[in-house]
């Protein structure tokens, strides 16, 4: 999928769902942003920034005893403060690719990953 | 990691470096680290399958005695005659006392982990050298003794008794059982932040925890950037026994993370929400 369906699932995924109000894909690999919609209510920087962070926030330190400082990575992580939820997924079918998802705080965090995990699938290849 | 079997040696500047040395030794390692300074031996920390028996440090012979004779309520004379008589026929004082029943195992752990962390202090008071020399176990008993984490855990809680006070009671809300957490502080002018309190059945090693609270304090300095105030960060993984999440936050000066359930992230958020309407 290029970026410019990636940005069309997105766009058509953001419409029917309005409690949230933006979506971004990051190439955690390449550090590019595939694609972004906004709604207005929405800082781009601040969704920009939330998108770039991706590769951290949905990656692990080891904890099986070994020595090294390297990571793991997960399919879902959010990030709760009292004004925005950032919730991340992981592409199922591109490990690689990181799909952000920006909702206001109390908005319910169960649904917006539970949404932002088909959105994920949508913006993929197919298995 | 495998255990090390010849004689090493490393330079030592605090409890956490000779806890980061007895991990890289492995879960089989058994010997004693023996520290030196320029004034002479400093102290000798004994070791048993990777973990802490327990530590002596020069200038501290009696201090075991003290913490033992306190915990178990026993006049100074009592306790000197116990202490000559375990002495005299090679008996461990501590273990003699909750034999006898003067003490309980708890409070005999609570003693030799607190002389544990004032003897490992007090060898690292300037840099030392340690030289590793592996021996056959002693047949220390392994409820008597200590992992790593637990070790600098308990030494950071003595360094910042405010903050882990203020923290233990947290842990044991938010975490339940079957999960673990630690809180870290990150004191100025420190490369790597400090756990204070520990929560649960924490990673073994001294490493792993403090690569824990690397991983915390980092996300949240990340997370702040964009999220606002007091972010919460939740990482979901998927383990044998269902999704696992791990969690980092701030408390306070605390940085706290943790393993918790499915359902963990929510109870943080619900006790959150509940917090700032108290608050508000």
């Amino acid at each position: 999928m290029g970026a410019t369906s990636i940005d069309l699932a997105m766009k058509e995924a953001l419409a029917a769902r309005p409690d949230a109000v933006a979506l971004a894909c990051m190439d955690t690999r390449s550090g590019l942003l595939l694609g972004m919609q906004v709604r207005a209510e929405a800082a781009r920087d601040d969704v920009e920034i939330a998108a770039l962070s991706a590769a951290e926030l949905c990656s692990i330190p080891r904890l099986d005893g070994t020595l090294e400082d390297s990571a793991v990575d997960c399919d879902e992580s959010f990030v709760a403060s009292s004004r925005w939820v950032h919730a991340y997924a992981r592409v199922p079918t591109r490990r690689d690719l990181v799909v952000v998802g920006l909702a206001p705080s109390d908005a319910n965090v169960a649904l917006l990953r539970a949404w932002l995990r088909q959105v994920a699938e949508q913006v993929g290849p197919p298995a | 990691m495998s255990a090390v079997a010849v004689r090493r040696e490393i330079g030592l500047r605090s409890t956490f470096d000779i806890c980061a040395f007895i991990d890289e030794l492995g879960f089989s390692a058994n010997g004693k680290l023996c520290v030196n300074g320029a004034d002479g031996p400093r102290g000798t920390v004994f070791v048993e399958g990777g973990r802490v028996c327990w530590a002596a440090a020069r200038g501290l012979a009696r201090r075991l005695s003290e913490l033992l004779g306190a915990r178990a309520a026993l006049a100074p004379a009592a306790m000197e005659s116990l202490f000559q008589q375990c002495k005299a026929e090679r008996i461990p004082l501590g273990e003699h006392l909750v034999s006898r029943g003067v003490l309980s195992a708890a409070q005999l752990r609570e003693a030799l982990l607190q002389h544990t962390i004032e003897s490992l202090r007090h060898v690292c008071i300037v840099e030392g050298r340690g030289a590793w020399c592996p021996h056959p176990g002693a047949g220390y008993s392994p409820r008597f003794t200590f992992a790593t984490a637990e070790v600098v855990a308990r030494a950071g809680a003595a360094e910042h008794a405010e903050v882990a006070a203020s923290v233990r009671p947290l842990l044991a809300t938010l975490f339940d059982e079957g999960e673990w957490a630690a809180a870290f502080v990150r004191p100025s002018g420190c490369a790597f932040p400090e756990p204070v309190a520990v929560h649960g059945r924490v990673p073994h090693a001294a490493t792993a925890l403090l690569r824990m609270g690397k991983w915390a304090a980092s996300v949240l300095d990340v997370a702040a950037v964009f999220s606002g105030d007091a972010p919460i960060l939740s990482v979901s993984r998927a383990s044998p026994s269902g999704d696992i999440s791990l969690v980092a936050f701030r408390h306070g000066d605390a940085v706290v993370t943790g393993e918790t359930g499915a359902h963990g992230p929510a109870r943080i958020l619900n006790h959150r929400a509940q917090q700032r309407r108290i608050g508000a």
